[in-house]
């Protein structure tokens, strides 16, 4: 096979590495769910983990903030191991703003597999055909998704979204616990991952709603230098969450992921361009 | 100073943020996955200091029973129709409501079944919600273990279920499929139409989120005070009913009532009322 070699091997290699890391944590999820289910029959791997998939969810601790903080309890299903990773979630965006979404999460990771399948299908509108009006509104969907289970968890004490999470479907498909409307909606997701790079987590992840935030005033930012910026648009192009790179200093956008596809390492021809870089710089 | 990152840094600190967080926290004994397996005590009464049945939980083992309560694995298993089952330590209380919600019987067996069986077997106090059933092999074994008086087996035998075929897929047999030869009348009769059974159509079975239908607003003691609130019902209703505080959102019935150290079903109906009046 031949190797790669300058600008264009460079950038592969970077793809490679973030590629790398999400099949690494799919896969332990997996394992995880798959030990946990294994557990209640008496048939646990040894070594692995069988936490539940609540347990080891970041967002499990977000929506129990409410209830933490008023009764000092968790909501139903939810552990001291969901509000640790909250409060390491946190702590990666604001450092580095949602690079969980974009490195880490295993459903952000299956919506890019299938995407997959979908650029072969579409080709070149493939993730361009939601009109811009239309997208830019249900950017913010997310955040009414979001109210609304952390309103309903604070209320009923209970994990009202796990019945509607298609990242909970996925990964207990084989248990039985799985409500009609997960299958539902994860299927949906699926088809809309055949058109549209990452559905959910553009629409509805009330997780990456929440981190998305952090995009704000994180302290590594997507920063790109105008004075050497050709307005080639390949930042653009390259964007998974259709964030116009090429108008901006500073990447400020509520739905960046930091996936990094449009930096000089990976996708803007031109060196030292666009950067992911904490202190000044960035000017459009 | 502008500082730079790039993927050839953040690929591996990611994982090492993420998974080192979790190694401290662990090591710090905060990485806590699940809930604790050491039920409440007792705190009033003949049995003060003895583990409360009650508080028995849905991902509790048939072993960890064991070892609390001194109640067998085998004759959990032997009760419920696990009769096929090489580990029978390894099952969970709530591996009963997944396999007997495909039943068709009006009493729920689950959970609350356990800790009725366990408190009956053991002699300890605990009062099950109003539909909660035991199967005929389980009262089978009660009956031959002596440990019930002459009221508490009118509770039992209106609370017995029969079954026509088997339950535990994986080679278990059917509890009472061959009628137990000494089995109360009542479980032998037609136990699905046992007095005052509120059918529950499948409502909250320990599957999914637990999220409620119109239909399904049955109070019962895993019903949260935040539920009663989101079904319509003021927190000024719930106190006028019960008479002193109510819980906190999260809280459940079960959980409520066993701290308060009074009995559910005295409130059941009430808090009920008010449900189906804020409909």
């Amino acid at each position: 096979m031949k190797k790669l070699s300058g600008k264009k091997g460079v950038a592969w290699r970077a793809r490679r590495r973030r590629r790398m890391v999400q099949a690494a944590f799919f896969v332990l999820v997996a394992l995880i769910s798959m030990n946990h289910f294994l557990a209640e029959s008496g048939r646990e791997i040894p070594i692995l983990g069988s936490a539940s998939l609540h347990a080891i969810c970041p967002f499990g601790g977000v929506v129990s903030i409410i209830q933490f903080t008023t009764d000092g309890s968790f909501a139903q299903k939810t552990h001291e191991s969901s509000w640790i990773l909250m409060w390491i979630g946190f702590g990666v965006a604001l450092l580095f703003g949602p690079a969980f979404c974009g490195w880490i999460c295993p459903f952000g990771t299956f919506q890019e597999w299938v995407g997959k399948i979908g650029q072969r299908i579409m080709k070149k509108r493939y993730n361009r055909v939601v009109p811009a009006g239309v997208d830019r509104v249900l950017r913010y969907a997310r955040y009414g998704v979001l109210a609304w289970v952390v309103y309903m968890t604070a209320v009923t004490g209970k994990l009202v979204f796990a019945e509607y999470d298609p990242y909970f479907t996925l990964f207990n498909l084989w248990t039985g616990e799985v409500a009609v409307v997960g299958y539902v909606i994860l299927a949906v997701v699926v088809l809309l991952s055949l058109v549209v790079e990452r559905p959910f987590c553009k629409y509805a992840c009330p997780y990456g709603a929440v981190l998305g935030v952090f995009n704000l005033f994180r302290i590594f930012g997507i920063k790109r230098q105008a004075s050497t910026c050709i307005d080639c648009g390949l930042c653009d192009k390259s964007c998974p969450m259709n964030i116009n790179v090429s108008g901006v200093g500073v990447i400020r956008d509520h739905q960046c992921i930091t996936c990094l596809e449009c930096t000089s390492e990976v996708s803007c021809p031109v060196d030292d361009t666009v950067v992911f870089q904490a202190g000044k710089g960035g000017k459009s | 100073m502008n500082l730079r990152m790039n993927t050839r840094v953040l690929a591996p600190l990611l994982p090492v943020l993420f998974l080192g967080g979790i190694a401290i926290a662990a090591i710090l004994g905060g990485w806590v996955t699940e809930s604790s397996k050491v039920p409440k005590k007792l705190s009033e009464g003949e049995f003060a200091g003895e583990y409360d049945p009650g508080d028995i939980r849905g991902s509790y083992t048939f072993g960890e029973i064991e070892e609390i309560f001194a109640v067998p694995a085998s004759v959990l298993a032997q009760a419920y129709g696990f009769t096929g089952r090489d580990d029978p330590a390894a099952i969970q209380a709530k591996a009963l409501e997944e396999i007997y919600d495909a039943q068709p019987i009006e009493r729920d067996i689950g959970t609350d079944s356990i800790r009725w069986f366990v408190a009956l077997y053991t002699g300890l106090p605990y009062i099950p919600e109003e539909d909660t059933g035991l199967p005929a092999s389980a009262v089978e074994i009660l009956r031959e273990r002596g440990s019930v008086d002459a009221a508490g087996w009118l509770d039992v035998e209106r609370a017995a279920v029969e079954f026509g075929a088997s339950v535990d897929g994986d080679a278990a047999s059917a509890p009472a499929t061959d009628e137990p030869p000494s089995a109360p009348a009542a479980a032998t009769d037609a136990p699905q139409s046992a007095p005052e059974v509120e059918t529950s159509s499948g409502t909250g079975t320990g599957t999914g989120s637990g999220n409620y239908t119109d239909d399904e607003r049955l109070i019962k003691g895993r019903t949260t005070f935040g539920e009663l609130l989101a079904w319509g019902v003021s927190q000024e209703q719930i106190e006028a009913v019960l008479g002193m505080p109510a819980g906190s959102r999260g809280t459940s019935m079960r959980d409520y009532f066993a701290d308060a150290g009074v009995e559910f079903s005295l409130f059941k109906t009430g808090l009920q009322e008010l449900v189906d009046a804020a409909r």
